[in-house]
């Protein structure tokens, strides 16, 4: 795994699912093994939508429209899930992240 | 002077010069394995120089080292010895640590098949399974989870043995079918009771000192995995419950579950997770929790059968 430090994620930050993984869509949710750790993670429908925009790099903020666009929650509680969930995916070696 | 035999174990046809406590292969069978015996090991004796592809450490010395070597693969087991197979996978040799002899059979009936498999890109399940009316059910688990236990059990209800440790499941359009094992469970010391449970000429002794049971099935045909349990042995339950775990949560346990591990390459790590997520999404992965023993409950066996959807004896025994 990747021994660099973690990156501040910021909203004009660029991420995208790292290539040391193996992961499968399960109906709504997302089951992912990352190679070097071999941690197997399990993501939630909303968690597995974002993997699914990762999987090209995107921008934050990008995720961040396509997800208040899709689901009904306040904007606020959204970024922050947003950016908890990609620290926690960078921090397992499954999200790369570099600024623009 | 040396004598082969061949044995059908698995799916496959192993010619080996070590006597193996397995079913005879069909007449007409080709090799996929012919296993000689070869020079003892000195006591000191290492893994061998080459590319490590998988490192497994059991505690208490025991573990497992593949090795990618100039010559071809060598599974090496620190406190038994070592299989080195050709390139092709087609031929193996056998050498014991001093006064391990006995135990090499042992090996070949069961991890080193399931390395070779997983060598020819298959993934093997670390389980065991029964079969009633051509479906089967495994139960998987890490060493002492009880899989052999509830095996036992299931067996006494009517269920065949299909195999006991080492589960080669073969993808069948939507299903996955269950390759036939040695015929025989192996039981730990505290399942010992449900040897009562069956013929005394059904049991007798491994050379690692665990008593066995041949409970083999009275059918040919491959059958189709209908459920997998995973076992949660309780001291407090009175009754068998089940839970059906999300596809997520199954594929976590069956990862977990595999017959080998500690990959050091991605190859077939990938393989592996692969064909375990069409597993978990084809195939209920039921957590279930067992009222645990000794003293087992005669009726656990039918109850195991009624909570993950087979017939109720009265049924099984008209049908």
């Amino acid at each position: 795994m990747s021994t660099a430090a973690p990156v501040e994620i910021l909203d004009d930050s660029v991420v995208a699912i790292s290539s040391r993984q193996i992961s499968s869509a399960m109906g709504a949710e997302q089951a992912i093994l990352q190679l070097d750790s071999g941690k197997y993670f399990g993501l939630n429908p909303v968690g597995a939508r974002v993997w699914q925009l990762a999987a090209e790099p995107r921008k934050v903020s990008e995720i961040l429209a396509t997800l208040l666009a899709e689901y009904e929650v306040p904007a606020d509680r959204c970024r922050a899930d947003l950016l908890a969930l990609l620290q926690k995916l960078q921090a397992a070696g499954l999200v790369e992240v570099r600024r623009e | 002077m040396s004598s082969f035999s061949t044995y059908g174990l698995y799916g496959l046809c192993i010619r080996s010069e070590l006597p193996l406590t397995a079913p005879p292969a069909p007449e007409s069978s080709v090799a996929d394995l012919t296993v000689q015996c070869g020079e003892e090991l000195s006591a000191t004796a290492a893994p061998p120089a080459g590319e490590v592809w998988a490192k497994a450490d059991f505690g208490n010395g025991f573990g497992i080292q593949l090795t990618r070597t100039d010559a071809g693969w060598s599974l090496f087991y620190p406190q038994t010895g070592e299989f080195r197979l050709s390139a092709d996978l087609r031929f193996a040799t056998a050498h014991a640590l001093p006064g391990k002899a006995a135990v090499l059979p042992l090996l070949l009936l069961g991890s080193v098949p399931a390395w070779w498999l997983n060598l020819r890109g298959e993934a093997v399940l670390h389980a065991s399974a029964v079969t009633l009316g051509g479906e089967a059910l495994a139960v998987i688990g890490a060493s002492g989870m009880g899989k052999s236990t509830l095996a036992t059990l299931l067996c006494s209800s009517g269920a065949g043995l299909v195999s006991d440790d080492v589960l080669r499941l073969q993808p069948a359009g939507g299903d996955f079918l269950c390759h036939w094992g040695t015929g025989e469970l192996r039981l730990r010391p505290n399942a010992l009771s449900l040897t009562e449970l069956f013929s005394p000429a059904s049991a007798s002794r491994s050379a690692d000192g665990r008593t066995t049971l041949l409970l083999a099935a009275n059918e040919t045909a491959l059958p189709r995995l209908r459920a997998i349990l995973i076992p949660q042995p309780s001291r407090v339950q009175t009754t068998v419950s089940v839970e059906r775990l999300s596809a997520v949560d199954a594929s976590f346990h069956l990862n977990g579950y595999a017959r080998v591990y500690g990959w050091q390459v991605d190859a077939p790590l990938r393989r592996q997770f692969e064909l375990f997520a069409r597993l978990a999404q084809a195939v209920p992965v039921l957590r279930v929790a067992v009222p645990w023993g000794p003293p087992f409950a005669p009726e656990l066996g039918d109850q195991l059968l009624l909570a993950t959807g087979f017939p109720r004896p009265s049924l099984r025994a008209t049908t």
